[in-house]
């Protein structure tokens, strides 16, 4: 079967966990004018910079989901032995990370701009940093949670290795929205995306031979 | 450079040959460290601006380059451990990730006890402050992924990705933390702009930084003599050095 479609098809039969993403960036969005202060002046502030840590912890949350199923039943080890190449499953897989986590995000990132108090047009560089970063969380969250599949305490260790190499997306992806649209930041961030995009599936297939020989 | 690569790539063979090193390297990390600490804290003259307190140069900075350069050693031994698969690169991998996490550490620590005489806070984040933070984790990183992966054959492997990964990823974090502070906010402190420093400044400092390396080098040789006995604890030769 094509994998592109196989990663469709379980997306598609487990609505809950893409579920699970949203509601977990809503709530946690929803708890920091409780927790700092409901006044639009200080949230529309620190808008971009939440509503990134907050993608951000959700990617990571997102990151072993498929990875972790199909190391348990096998798949994973047919893939590795399979013809087709590996870092093209790889990129698939950071694919389906991102249909699952990533544009989910993207499509709520209007309402959850409005919650922060943020105006139409830092709501629109919002989603455009979101769309040229997201891709670049899911691809570094596949390449992690490939490193720690089939590891005693991997999950618990995933966010520990991925966190500090998602730092550059953060900064440039909040950077962007907070300058209103400078687009200095916009070109690095494509940068970004263009490098991981052709380095880290490789990466990711190095990782995977090493799982499935574990 | 084969046949050399494979003389010392035997674990019986570094073991027997380092043993032979480590007098001559203790004797001059020994020299080395006593030299430039007495000379730093008692002789070296202080500075007009700092006063005293300059001396946490001494320790500080040597720190600071060898954290940043044991990653490097760190991610270079990583490497050859993923092409070659020698084992004892593994091995090197496997112990440089705590030294260089300390070594980050203690860069940390000092710094922090410099800034607050100078600069009146322990911490700010600062564009280097925050990239030395960021290389702390990276070590951690690469601890904690080798220790929960066990110790079988491929164990390393997966440590050796991560700790690549973070050698090409460095650079980007470092100037993507550049970026941020210098747009950021203003450039209120900067902690390479000092005049030019005297020589007798700078020797001392030298010393020290040469004194680390050789420390540096010779923990990481004693930490990789005792993980080399334990992996090839069931070969003959090491039965034979253990109960003569």
């Amino acid at each position: 079967m094509n994998p592109l479609i196989r990663e469709c098809k379980i997306l598609v039969r487990s609505p809950a966990d893409t579920v699970q993403s949203v509601l977990f960036v809503v709530i946690v969005v929803m708890l920091f004018p409780l927790a700092i202060s409901p006044d639009p002046t200080i949230l529309a502030g620190i808008a971009a910079g939440l509503m990134w840590v907050v993608a951000l912890l959700a990617s990571l949350l997102a990151a072993e989901r498929g990875i972790q199923a199909d190391f348990a039943d096998g798949a994973l080890e047919q893939m590795v032995l399979g013809k087709t190449p590996l870092w093209l499953l790889c990129s698939i897989k950071a694919f389906a990370h991102w249909l699952s986590c990533g544009l989910p995000l993207l499509l709520i990132t209007p309402l959850l701009g409005t919650m922060l108090a943020l105006d139409g047009l830092e709501i629109f560089w919002m989603l455009a940093s979101f769309a040229l970063g997201l891709p670049i969380l899911s691809l570094f969250c596949t390449l992690g949670a490939m490193l720690t599949v089939g590891l005693d305490r991997g999950s618990a260790l995933l966010p520990l290795l991925i966190a500090p190499f998602l730092i550059p997306t953060l900064i440039l992806g909040t950077q962007w929205v907070q300058s209103g649209g400078q687009s200095f930041y916009g070109y690095m961030l494509a940068a970004l995306l263009s490098l991981s995009v052709v380095s880290l599936p490789l990466a990711t297939g190095v990782a995977a031979r090493i799982a499935v020989s574990r | 450079m084969l046949r050399w690569f494979h003389e010392w790539g035997s674990p019986k063979a570094f073991y027997l040959r380092s043993g032979k090193m480590l007098p001559w390297l203790a004797c001059l990390t020994l020299v080395l460290l006593t030299v430039g600490l007495v000379w730093g804290l008692l002789f070296a003259p202080s500075d007009y601006q700092q006063g005293e307190s300059v001396r946490i140069m001494y320790v500080h900075v040597p720190a600071a380059i060898l954290a940043q350069s044991s990653y490097a050693m760190m991610a270079i031994a990583a490497l050859i451990a993923l092409v070659w698969r020698l084992k004892i690169a593994d091995a090197a991998v496997q112990t440089a990730a705590p030294l260089g996490a300390m070594m980050t550490l203690l860069a940390l620590a000092t710094g922090s006890l410099w800034g607050k005489p100078m600069w009146g806070t322990f911490w700010i984040w600062d564009a280097r402050l925050t990239s030395t933070l960021i290389l702390f984790f990276l070590f951690v990183g690469v601890l904690a992924l080798r220790s929960a992966s066990g110790q079988g054959r491929n164990a390393g492997r997966a440590a050796s990705v991560l700790a690549l990964v973070g050698l090409i990823n460095l650079p980007v974090i470092k100037y993507s933390v550049d970026w941020w502070f210098t747009l950021h906010q203003p450039a209120s402190f900067t902690l390479t702009e000092r005049p030019a420093m005297p020589v007798e400044m700078w020797a001392p400092l030298l010393v020290m930084v040469l004194g680390f390396y050789c420390w540096f080098a010779l923990a990481w040789i004693l930490r990789l003599r005792l993980e080399v006995l334990q992996r090839e604890r069931r070969s003959e030769w090491v039965q034979r050095l253990v109960s003569p």
